[in-house]
């Protein structure tokens, strides 16, 4: 077990290694920073000068290098807009971000963990139908279509809800909703195909043959062998689901990471930019590699492999 | 799951099989909506999509108050008919749709058949690849390089063209090592046929099936993603007609125009749906097996 979490761990050093060479490279080598911070009412040798000044005039490789030197103690850069270390305004709006993208992932696992449960246990039935539907359309609903709508509905057309800001749990419903029911579709799917093939395993049907219980079939022993890719899949879109709050921040006018994202797109603030798209893959690497982790602690056969 | 020889009864019943299954027949329909709607947009709109009449702003539809048949589907805050510009907008969608499929396609095929047939060291790198890709958020990166390019019909299905190329590497990878274990690849090497004709042969023949469903969940992802950038005001350029757009520029106006947003929205929806469907469909139409 601890040969495989090392050489997982050690995977997922490499991996954040990877991306955050082609996000550097495909930032750095497409914008030019300096003109940015320059400003438009600057000249040619403004701009040159700040290069200079900044390091940007050496190559990629080395500019490259001098930063990840500097993430690796903890500085990931100063902002250009706000003129301040980039880990204290991102750290600030993460635990907003973070916040939703739970109760979203809560909302999600509510959702679609019952619907997928029956829709395996009883398939074709009308439930199975029912789930199917919540499914194929919650794919395909455009999430910042999907909010407007909800506003329209429920703060405009019947005024019980706030479309914008993030003060009280109230903030969190209509967020919560656009985003969890944006994962839950993968989720009930996963489920339910789980559920149908380990009631059609010979252990279940040794179990029913016992004469146990419907209930303890399905939920201590069928639920529980379903449930594990479930667990990789839910902490995947949980990293999804972050970045997904880009557009819903957005809508929604919540001041967290996914907005300050943009926003510094926008402005043109490469170091927070860049800050911000490795913090949101380092979630998803962290959460993959705990799924992994855990997958592998309770599944014997996935260390061996 | 490969069905080589087709004779004329399994043709009608492979047809038969199609249009019993719903989500595919409504799936054809509503994709026939919208690529009529792609295809004959120039004969069918009322006005230019671009000519603004400041007289005639934020007309409504013609079955709310104050609307007329001369704007069906009434005009936007500048103007510009609606119709005609939502009429336009399904080709900006389809032509993405079906460009970023295909570019991550030829990128996501190679990598997976690479990776399948080869295995070994070879798998782990391209395997490695794929996590990589998987771990960075796609539609970040895809505003940050619109930002930094300068947005553009271009820009958009290149940058989504070289993102959206993982589900295609998982699955072709996936199958091609099922496939390359089989009696008829084993039969082909030892005639002596060489490597990339074993892998156009004998393997690309095989990923069909799995392709299209691949295709087709991509196609959704990237008009929803292209949608959502032009809604952030990163992605297809004004006054370029997007769904995406439509929707951004109409959401000011929602406490009292709300079918500014409700009707490019709905049209959206519907695309994406029925490029779900299709590919569900597909799948449960060509593997049996896999059904539930």
């Amino acid at each position: 077990m601890l040969n495989f979490a090392l050489r997982r761990i050690l995977l997922a050093c490499l991996l954040m290694l990877l991306v955050s060479f082609v996000t550097f490279v495909l930032l750095f080598s497409t914008g030019d920073p300096a003109a940015a911070i320059a400003g438009e009412a600057s000249s040619a040798a403004d701009a040159e000068r700040i290069r200079a000044h900044f390091n940007l005039d050496q190559p990629l490789v080395v500019q490259y290098l001098r930063w990840l030197s500097n993430v690796l103690q903890g500085d990931l850069g100063t902002s250009l807009y706000f003129n301040q270390p980039v880990t204290k305004i991102i750290a600030e709006r993460f635990s907003v971000t973070i916040k939703l993208g739970a109760t979203a992932l809560a909302f999600a696992l509510a959702l679609a963990l019952p619907l997928g449960i029956a829709a395996g246990r009883w398939p074709n039935s009308l439930i199975d139908r029912a789930a199917l539907v919540i499914a194929v359309i919650g794919q395909a609903l455009p999430t910042f279509w999907f909010a407007l709508l909800l506003i329209v509905l429920f703060s405009i057309r019947i005024p019980i809800l706030p479309a914008s800001g993030i003060d009280t749990w109230k903030h969190y419903i209509l967020p919560t909703i656009v985003l969890g029911y944006f994962a839950a579709p993968a989720i009930m799917r996963l489920t339910r195909s789980g559920m149908i093939t380990a009631l059609e395993t010979d252990y279940i049907r040794t179990a029913r043959a016992m004469g146990l219980s419907n209930g303890k079939v399905v939920f201590d022993y069928a639920l529980r062998n379903a449930a594990l890719p479930v667990v990789s899949l839910a902490s995947a879109q949980f990293g999804f689901m972050l970045a997904g709050s880009v557009v819903v921040e957005n809508v929604f006018a919540i001041n967290g990471a996914g907005r300050l994202a943009w926003e510094s797109i926008g402005r043109s603030d490469l170091p927070t930019v860049l800050a911000l798209v490795l913090c949101f893959s380092a979630f998803y690497v962290i959460l993959t590699l705990l799924a992994d982790l855990l997958n592998a602690l309770l599944d014997p056969r996935i260390r061996t492999q | 799951m490969t069905e080589t020889a087709t004779a004329p009864a399994q043709i009608s019943r492979k047809t038969r099989r199609w249009m019993r299954h719903t989500g595919l027949v409504l799936a054809l329909v509503l994709l026939g909506i919208v690529a009529l709607m792609a295809l004959l947009a120039p004969l069918v709109a009322p006005f230019d999509p671009y000519t603004q009449d400041l007289l005639a702003r934020m007309k409504p539809p013609v079955w709310m108050d104050g609307g007329s048949w001369t704007h069906p589907l009434g005009t936007d805050q500048l103007g510009r008919d609606y119709l005609s510009r939502l009429l336009y907008g399904a080709r900006v969608s389809l032509l993405i749709g079906v460009a970023v499929a295909a570019m991550g396609g030829v990128i996501g095929v190679t990598l997976g058949v690479v990776a399948g047939y080869f295995g070994g060291w070879v798998d782990t790198v391209v395997t490695f690849v794929i996590t990589a890709r998987l771990s960075m958020p796609v539609i970040l990166i895809a505003l940050a390089v619109s930002a930094l390019v300068g947005t553009s019909l271009t820009v958009i299905i290149l940058t989504l063209g070289l993102l959206l190329w993982d589900r295609y590497a998982l699955v072709v990878r996936a199958t091609t090592i099922q496939i390359r274990s089989t009696d008829f690849v084993t039969a082909a090497r030892l005639q002596g046929a060489s490597v990339l004709q074993i892998l156009w042969h004998e393997i690309m023949p095989n990923l069909i099936n799995n392709l299209m469903v691949v295709a087709t969940l991509e196609m959704a992802q990237a008009i929803i993603l292209e949608a959502a950038l032009s809604f952030l005001g990163l992605g297809v350029p004004p006054p370029l007609p997007s769904w995406g757009l439509m929707i951004s520029e109409g959401k000011s106006f929602i406490l009292f125009e709300p079918w500014l947003i409700t009707i490019p929205g709905v049209f959206l929806f519907a695309l994406v749906l029925a490029t779900n469907l299709l590919g569900d469909g597909l799948r449960d139409v060509t593997a049996p097996q896999g059904r539930n």
